[in-house]
């Protein structure tokens, strides 16, 4: 909304507040959350419900909703059936689980160059048996609770810090990375 | 676990929620920093505008099948929910009026903190803003803080878009006499 008016300029900039990073974080659970707990099938989620399903004997004519943290299984007139997980899809793997926590503590306790995180995520994965992963830098990022501006310190120096994991439109599993930039820092 | 979903229903099933979560997921990137500048402008900090503006978009995703219109009417619609959970908060802290009050009040003098953190320009701004009658600064915010045109305000507080123009244009007046051509 571009004006030539000084006032009318003067009122945009006056409002034109940055929303704090943390803030914005913040929101972003808060809806994600509800997406999630509204009986949503998330494109992200997916394949987790598919690769949930052999295990649990569930074919793939039946519907799986997501509701409340729970992936339940619907049957006839939409009655739930039974329940596929509750509280999230179980871990693949838990000493990845381990190894990636590790990992997420050390890139902050360390500064990575972008292509020495790459290279340690592929390490461990290699190491833990995963195969056809990706490694991207434009998603999820995360830093302990109260270091928000430590994380904003130590991206902008250039050091790289895990940031989560999720799937692509395939179903393959993604690593996160954050760098500098990942996030947009106060006033910016 | 043997009963059986038909595999069309199933995919329509799918098909539905995956389709209006997309949906949603694109307003939500299109208006959640004008949505949080809005609630910010009416909001006594980040905190909470931050709080506001997610239970905003919870309330337009739970009511998203309440919406009737062209993808060009939903700005509308979501600021009307979003100045719906600003006046229940104000309601709740019952601050928000007494807050422009103070601003507006000659007898009240403005914290100097608050004053000390503006620009002088800004600082007399806000002064003459909390001076206006209250449908006036509605308009004004709904247009500078979220970005909204007259006939999307007018859907929010209920005017015809003439009616709209009219309010905003004579709050504009009145903060150009106001600043008596210091700006």
């Amino acid at each position: 909304m571009a004006t030539s008016d000084p006032l009318e300029a003067r009122l945009q900039a006056l409002f034109e507040r940055p929303l704090p990073a943390e803030l914005g974080l913040r929101i972003d659970r808060h809806v994600e959350a509800t997406l999630a707990g509204d009986a949503t099938v998330e494109p992200g989620v997916h394949p987790a419900v598919e690769r949930s399903r052999p295990p649990a004997g569930i074919g793939r004519r039946r519907t799986v909703v997501l509701l409340a943290g729970a992936a339940l299984v619907l049957g006839g007139a939409g009655a739930i059936a039974g329940t596929l997980w509750h509280g999230g899809p179980p871990p693949a793997n838990p000493a990845l689980s381990r190894a990636l926590q590790g990992f997420r503590e050390r890139s902050m306790a360390e500064c990575l160059s972008e292509q020495e995180a790459r290279a340690s995520i592929a390490s461990t994965l290699r190491d833990l048996g995963v195969t056809e992963w990706s490694i991207r830098t434009d998603g999820g990022v995360s830093y302990p609770v109260g270091q928000h501006d430590a994380y904003l310190r130590h991206t902008d120096r250039g050091c790289y810090v895990y940031g989560g994991n999720g799937w692509d439109a395939d179903g393959r599993p993604v690593y996160y990375i954050g760098g500098p930039g990942s996030v947009d820092g106060p006033g910016t | 676990l043997d009963i059986d979903v038909p595999l069309a229903e199933a995919r329509y099933r799918d098909h539905e929620v995956s389709t209006e979560s997309a949906e949603f997921t694109r307003h939500y990137e299109t208006y959640r920093l004008a949505v949080y500048r809005y609630l910010r402008a009416r909001c006594p900090s980040d905190e909470e505008a931050a709080d506001l503006t997610a239970a905003a978009f919870e309330r337009a995703w739970t009511a998203r099948r309440s919406f009737r219109g062209t993808s060009d009417r939903y700005p509308a619609w979501l600021f009307a929910i979003a100045r719906r959970q600003a006046i229940d908060a104000a309601r709740r802290r019952h601050s928000e009026r007494s807050r422009w009050r103070r601003w507006s009040d000659p007898a009240q003098v403005p914290d100097p903190a608050d004053l000390a953190l503006m620009a002088e320009q800004d600082a007399r701004l806000t002064l003459h803003l909390g001076a206006l009658p209250d449908l006036q600064r509605e308009a004004i915010l709904l247009r500078y803080a979220g970005g909204l045109t007259a006939g999307q305000i007018g859907s929010v507080i209920g005017k015809s878009e003439a009616a709209t123009q009219k309010l905003i244009s004579r709050a504009l007046v009145t903060l150009k006499e106001a600043f008596d051509g210091d700006i």
